[in-house]
């Protein structure tokens, strides 16, 4: 899943960071926060979840179907095998976890 | 203060700071540099073992590039994926800069209810959309054509830029548009001839992500488009040039390479625009 950045910018206060180098600390990595973190990691879960490409291009599933994700399963069982009710379904699998992700994603932005 | 450090220290910020790089660079450029390197090396040389991987040792060859142009249609797949983002890009821009500027400005009922919407649109991944817009490109008789792609591109393209633009409009200052309204000018003109002038980085942005999604799109390209002359660059290479367990890899780099690049030139071109807007934004206001 290319370029769906989560948020534009972890705002790491400068300030913070210059008062730290002033105190004699060489770097400070600012810890995300926490909310963001989560999202990030919820995220890229589900992305890896669904993802299609990878898999199509190194092994397509193969060898005898035991390195499917469910977009590629669903591609072969769906358009390949031509049951495209049955493709349709598992690919619908991805989907109480995309609601998930959603629903925090709305709330982020919704604070912001 | 923290500009009274000695030579020393400067030095070893500097130091400090390009070690810190040198990781992600290396990460970053490393498989272009495999590209480069497997792309030239002679299909004896690949396959024997014993021969290091990371350089060429016995002598540069063109081969694979021939293949890539004489055996395939790497041309007409090069033109395809231009067409494809081309097309789709511009439609989706301009669906989205009406779009994002009604959302981001003006006040009728719903307005954040469509925001929200789009947003969960730009959520849903092609993943679970591909079957059921597969079915739709057939009912519209768009089956195995590029057509279907310049369709259906816009569907993830335009949540994306109205998003983005609906963003940067809200940034651009009320006030000067307010000018141009109380001065006659009709909603449209204070569009086309005060908003857009000052969105341009905002819109070159969204320029450059579109075309760059549209290049790189993979789900969508392999399942619509089986008939190899109407195939993009990516399906192209990776299904052509795979067969079964054989895989050109030679051939396979250098489709890879040569398809890069469009991106890099579209980068390089836009990222000039896109400075000086930002440049002519900051003297204005």
């Amino acid at each position: 899943m290319p370029h769906r950045p989560v948020s534009s910018a972890v705002w790491v206060d400068i300030e913070v960071f210059r008062e730290s180098r002033y105190e004699g600390g060489e770097v400070m990595i600012h810890p995300l926060p926490d909310l963001e973190l989560r999202l990030v990691i919820l995220f890229s879960t589900v992305f890896t979840f669904a993802d299609f490409n990878i898999v199509q291009v190194l092994t397509r599933g193969g060898p005898i179907n035991t390195t499917h994700l469910f977009a590629t399963l669903a591609y072969q069982v769906g358009l390949q095998g031509g049951n495209l009710g049955q493709g349709a379904a598992i690919s619908l699998f991805i989907f109480p976890l995309l609601a998930l992700v959603v629903f925090f994603q709305l709330r982020y932005v919704r604070q912001e | 203060m923290a500009m009274v450090g000695s030579r020393g220290a400067r030095i070893r910020s500097n130091v400090f700071a390009y070690a810190n790089l040198a990781p992600y660079i290396f990460f970053v450029l490393f498989p272009f540099y495999f590209m480069v390197v497997t792309s030239f090396k002679s299909n004896a040389e690949l396959y024997n073992l014993k021969s290091i991987p990371f350089w060429i040792q016995s002598g540069v060859v063109t081969e694979h590039y021939a293949l890539l142009f004489q055996k395939t249609e790497f041309a007409t797949w090069m033109k395809n994926s231009l067409l494809v983002a081309v097309v789709a890009t511009t439609a989706s821009v301009v669906i989205s800069i009406l779009a994002g500027y009604s959302l981001g400005r003006l006040r009728f009922r719903g307005a954040s209810a469509f925001g929200t919407a789009i947003f969960i649109t730009y959520l849903v991944p092609p993943t679970l959309l591909f079957l059921p817009l597969s079915q739709v490109v057939v009912w519209l008789g768009l089956a195995d054509s590029i057509a279907a792609l310049m369709l259906i591109y816009p569907t993830f393209l335009v949540p994306f830029c109205t998003w983005l633009l609906m963003g940067y409009f809200r940034t651009i200052p009320r006030e000067v548009e307010e000018c141009a309204l109380v001065d006659g000018a009709t909603r449209m003109q204070t569009l086309s001839k005060i908003v857009l002038p000052m969105a341009v980085p905002g819109i070159i942005c969204a320029v450059l992500f579109s075309f760059t999604l549209c290049w790189n799109e993979f789900t969508y390209a392999l399942t619509f488009i089986s008939q190899s002359g109407h195939k993009t660059a990516v399906v192209g290479v990776t299904s052509d040039l795979i067969r079964g367990d054989i895989y050109f890899w030679g051939s396979l780099m250098a489709g890879a390479l040569l398809a890069s690049i469009p991106i890099v030139i579209v980068y390089v071109l836009f990222l000039d625009y896109y400075v000086s807007g930002l440049t002519a934004g900051a003297v204005k206001g």
